[in-house]
């Protein structure tokens, strides 16, 4: 029967087998097509004792397919090494899947003509087993391990779930997508084959039920697809929540002190910022009306109640209602920090200078005072709007009402 | 971002200024019954107001749904002031208390009822940002990137103008 094996796959390759006639290579790829289910009855020894035992011990666990069994060793050596001699010619039959990667592209001819030569009964194994030989293939060429072993256990986790399309574009994505899950697969593929086919299915999926069937194996790999893959509804929420954190991300760029890590602090300080930012607007659309007469109360106001700031200018020509409300609560507050400065400028001048600062005032002179004032609001009567202390040549002035800093 | 920033600036200063001018001509919505307080805090709601649409105005192009927000609430303000409100300047300031107050609590009858998703700070931050009642967390988050994005350009544009003016007087 090995003579007949060499010839066979002899015959895949560059001349015609007993089953066909057409020496040429194309053929493998209609042959491949062509071929469904049996027409292989061969059955291979073989060749080599060591390959044998490995390939055995591997196969034992893959019942279903009868061909494997033989000396798959044969199939998967002899065409390597053909394909080795004859690489140049195969060429055009690989559509260019892996033009840049020669251990790939040996794996897909090879693939090929282990579909002709194969001929598998059960079909469906057949393309499962050499999608994962070539997936194997792949692996190993990256790993850098022996081909003939990777292949093996490819064929080795052959108790396989059917795979459909398995044609070159097929190949093409299970070989790209082969090198990472290949190493595990290939360290697993000793193993039961039941868990992980690293085809076309995803491989997060099978990773995860690879994990249930094989907890021994790939166990980092596994335990992240786990949770992922389980749940449509935790992947809708995980999808949710990135979403989320990247927005918040954005958020924290746009506000100002964005050092908070936490995600209630950051979502305070984005509601502080905003209100910030609408105050400042509102406070805006009365300076424009002209002056810190009418701006003062419903500054005072509002600044009191942020608690920045608090004491501002009061306005004490202003005849509305509202200043008057207003202004009655900022008078006592006005007054205490008038007392508070006046006692800590008796100490010294730079704490009650600090004092000030902290609360958004300044000092300044009343002829600059006097001079700022009049600058801003000319259409007021000519009382100054300021409240002045007691203690000398020296004012209190918000220091928002002023000209910008 | 800073394109899309400093075109945003351009069309909102635009729409601003000419809202303002706009305020500025002699216009029969004022009426000078009322006190001279009154005068002030109507105006200077009028030019919030109208900041905010010129900037939802200027906004629009990003199909934000706060813009759309801001409009119908500044439609509605206007109405209230033209149909609600001015019967109020012409109460004698006793009364004027008590109907401030009745037209407070409307106002905050309506808000209320609006206000439907009150979910502790996102439920702070829906109040803020315009039309954030209406929007799932994840938009919630969009639409106040953008919202203060547009919040700091208005500011900026305000202070630049009140500078202006103020300094020129």
């Amino acid at each position: 029967m090995q003579p007949c094996s060499r010839e066979m796959a002899a015959g895949g390759l560059n001349s015609s087998p007993s089953t066909t006639t057409t020496p040429s290579h194309q053929f493998q790829l209609h042959e491949l097509h062509q071929i469904h289910g049996g027409q292989h009855t061969h059955h291979f020894d073989p060749s080599s004792a060591s390959a044998d035992d490995f390939l055995d011990q591997i196969l034992s666990s893959a019942a279903s397919s009868p061909w494997s069994s033989a000396a798959a060793a044969d199939l998967i050596k002899s065409p390597w090494a053909d394909l080795a001699a004859g690489d140049s010619t195969h060429d055009d039959n690989n559509n260019g899947f892996f033009n840049d990667d020669p251990a790939a592209i040996n794996l897909t001819s090879k693939f090929r003509h282990h579909q002709i030569n194969g001929g598998a009964t059960n079909n469906n194994d057949n393309k499962m087993m050499l999608q994962q030989q070539l997936l194997m293939a792949s692996a190993a060429a990256a790993a850098g391990d022996g081909a003939p072993l990777s292949l093996f256990s490819g064929f080795g986790s052959g108790s396989i779930q059917p795979q459909q399309h398995f044609h070159h574009p097929a190949t093409q994505g299970a070989g790209g997508g082969a090198m990472q899950p290949g190493q595990s697969f290939g360290a697993g593929g000793g193993q039961s084959g039941a868990a992980a086919s690293p085809g076309k299915a995803q491989p997060q999926a099978s990773g995860s039920t690879g994990g249930a069937a094989t907890p021994s194996q790939g166990k980092p790999r596994v335990r992240a697809r786990r949770g992922q893959a389980t749940d449509p509804h935790s992947i809708a929420e995980r999808l949710r929540r990135e979403r989320i954190a990247e927005r918040m991300k954005s958020l924290q760029e746009l506000v100002p002190n964005a050092n908070k890590t936490d995600k209630a602090s950051m979502l305070d300080e984005i509601i502080d910022y905003v209100k910030f930012l609408q105050l400042q607007v509102k406070v805006l659309s009365m300076s424009r009306l002209g002056g810190a007469g009418a701006i003062a109360p419903l500054v005072a106001n509002d600044m009191s109640s942020e608690g920045g700031g608090g004491d501002c200018i009061q306005a004490n020509g202003g005849s509305n209602p509202a200043a008057t409300a207003n202004g009655g609560g900022s008078e006592s507050s006005m007054t205490m920090t008038e007392q508070q400065v006046a006692k800590l400028m008796e100490e010294d001048m730079g704490s009650a200078m600090q004092y000030l600062q902290g609360k958004g005032l300044c000092l300044m002179p009343i002829s600059l005072a006097t001079a700022i004032s009049t600058a801003t609001c000319r259409n007021q009567p000519s009382s100054p709007n300021l409240s002045v202390l007691t203690g000398g040549d020296v004012a209190v002035k918000d220091s928002t009402s002023a000209t910008k800093p | 971002m800073s394109a899309t920033t400093q075109q945003l600036e351009r069309n909102f200063t635009h729409r601003f200024l000419t809202s303002l001018r706009r305020m500025n001509s002699p216009d029969s919505k004022t009426t000078t019954t009322h006190a001279a307080g009154l005068v002030i805090r109507r105006r200077s709601l009028r030019i919030k107001r109208a900041a905010y649409s010129s900037m939802a105005r200027a906004a629009a192009g990003s199909h934000r749904a706060w813009t759309r927000a801001v409009l119908s609430r500044t439609r509605s303000q206007r109405r209230r002031q033209q149909h609600g409100v001015r019967p109020n300047y012409i109460i004698p300031p006793s009364q004027r208390r008590k109907s401030v107050k009745r037209a407070a609590k409307l106002k905050k009858k309506t808000k209320k009822k609006s206000v439907v998703r009150r979910l502790g700070r996102a439920g702070k931050l829906r109040e803020l940002v315009p039309g954030g009642s209406r929007m799932e967390m994840g938009q919630l988050l969009e639409e106040t990137a953008h919202y203060v994005q547009c919040l700091a350009v208005q500011v900026r544009v305000m202070q630049a103008v009140a500078d202006h003016f103020s300094s020129s007087m």
